[in-house]
């Protein structure tokens, strides 16, 4: 999965969201965000292929080749939702790169569940969570070459030299660093990095 | 009282708000906002740590209208506070520093979009004594806005009613507005200008929280075989449950202390090795702060 990755080919992602506008302003903030490419059922048409399928109904996964990985955009509040294709459920005013991310991971077969991705909203650097010392519950399991990636983050290296000391493409650790964040549940990497140091992922 | 002229109350914080503007830049963040950077002094522009991606090049668009590509001379996660200079400088002046503020002082947030120069009007809402942020920097003072400034103010200046620097505006918890001090910054910026980073305390061990009966700290799951808990005689399984005498509930707590001050520093850890509680002579390593 990460090879299709290194070479610089684009996801197919079908974006179909009950509310049209909402679609088509996820789609253009996707593509803006490169490299991935967002359909609509029309543009797939019955039978066709996507690698992902960002939804906000689970109604239309029926239409969907079997299998086909889900991330789900829900509304706050509303009925949870079970479905042995989703991948990845977030809120449906999640940020575009978040979305993005939980897209790249579902496609490349990763599951991302709740504790991972539902803490996003964590409070960043500052006092106030000073006697929070309860992240304990939320094991995170990266995969050896995140766990490279990462190491490399921690010591301040920036992309390109993570690329080169793991010879790997600049693409690659994008991807790789786009998981270390959902997986983290990290806003940026500076948040990574304090997250990781709390969870024994990096030294302290 | 004498009457109150809101007019000239207006034109004041209006006045404010365009004696700051010739110095302030904006820049894209990561997820494709704006964010707001200012002028220190002499071509260097103080804005928010964690508005900047530290892997792309960094261009500004100054009040000139110019957009340029900047230095990213260095960035310290401890205060929240990045440094960035432009290739060229802009020679405009810089803020005089504002005088000690208290809560309910009137003051302007600045900023920048593009072409556009920002101002909204707030007032401190909560000032403290000095405070330790998580990555273990010492701000100041602790200094809460009331104020609605939204994202795109992040990393602008926040001005007295004299129109004068209190702080670089950055946002905690709950997006809650507030302020790192002038003096915060004075320091930050003079460490990274001379070696482009701060340092952190390095004690070389992987720690998780633990919590079992009624002990609380961060168990060692991992060490750096050269490092300095190591050294010290530290093994697997340790739980650190104080530093120099004071309670350390956990990695958060203990990362907390780590700051660009505790590096070198002699420190006596109490720890549970065991069930057995004994304590470790330790010298605080130094690493980069990333």
């Amino acid at each position: 999965m990460v090879a299709r990755h290194d070479s610089d080919e684009s996801l197919l992602a079908l974006v179909a969201l009950g509310d049209g506008g909402r679609g088509e302003r996820l789609a253009a903030s996707l593509a803006e965000l490169g490299d991935i490419i967002a359909l609509t059922s029309e543009d797939i048409g019955p039978g066709g292929h996507a690698e992902v399928a960002i939804v906000s109904d689970i109604a239309v996964v029926k239409s969907l080749p079997t299998g086909t990985p889900i991330v789900l955009l829900s509304d706050p509040g509303g009925e949870p939702i079970t479905h042995s294709s989703i991948a990845a459920a977030l809120r449906a005013d999640a940020d575009p790169v978040l979305i993005a991310a939980a897209a790249r991971l579902a496609a490349a077969g990763y599951r991302i569940t709740k504790g991972a991705a539902g803490a996003s909203d964590r409070p960043p650097s500052d006092a106030a969570s000073d006697s929070d010392e309860s992240e304990v519950s939320l094991p995170i399991h990266l995969s050896p070459r995140e766990a490279e990636v990462l190491a490399l983050l921690a010591e301040g290296a920036p992309n390109k030299v993570i690329a080169r000391r793991l010879d790997i493409s600049v693409h690659t650790v994008k991807f790789h660093v786009a998981a270390i964040l959902v997986k983290l549940g990290a806003a940026n990497r500076t948040d990574a990095i304090a997250t990781a140091m709390r969870q024994g992922l990096v030294l302290v | 009282m004498s009457s109150f002229d809101l007019a000239a109350f207006s034109d004041a914080v209006a006045g404010i708000a365009e004696k700051a503007a010739p110095l302030t830049a904006s820049f894209k963040t990561q997820h494709g906002r704006t964010a707001t950077a200012f002028h220190w002094g002499n071509g260097f522009y103080v804005t928010a740590e964690e508005a900047v991606e530290p892997d792309e090049e960094q261009h500004l668009t100054l009040a000139s209208g110019e957009t340029m590509s900047a230095e990213l001379v260095g960035r310290d996660p401890s205060t929240g506070i990045a440094l960035l200079k432009p290739e060229r400088d802009a020679a405009s002046p810089a803020l005089e520093k504002a005088d000690p503020v208290r809560p309910g002082h009137l003051i302007v947030a600045a900023g920048r979009d593009g072409a556009s120069p920002l101002a909204v009007l707030g007032t401190i809402g909560e000032v403290g004594p000095a405070w330790r942020s998580m990555r273990g920097g010492v701000i100041d003072r602790r200094i809460n806005l009331a104020v609605m400034a939204g994202g795109r103010f992040e990393g602008g200046p926040v001005l007295d009613a004299k129109g004068h620097l209190v702080g670089v505006l950055l946002f905690g918890p709950r997006r809650r507005a507030l302020v790192i001090p002038y003096e915060t910054i004075e320091r930050t910026i003079a460490a990274l200008k001379s070696k482009g980073h701060v340092s952190r305390g390095y004690l070389g061990a992987g720690l998780q929280p633990i919590r079992h009966g009624g002990v609380q700290g961060a168990i060692v799951m991992s060490l750096d075989e050269d490092g300095p808990a190591k050294a010290a005689g530290i093994v697997l399984g340790d739980i650190v449950t104080a530093w120099n005498g004071e309670a350390v509930r956990g990695p958060r707590e203990l990362i907390r202390r780590l700051g660009p001050d505790s590096a070198g520093a002699s420190v006596t850890l109490g720890v549970l090795r065991g069930g057995e509680a004994r304590e470790v002579a330790i010298t605080i390593g130094e690493k980069p702060l990333t």
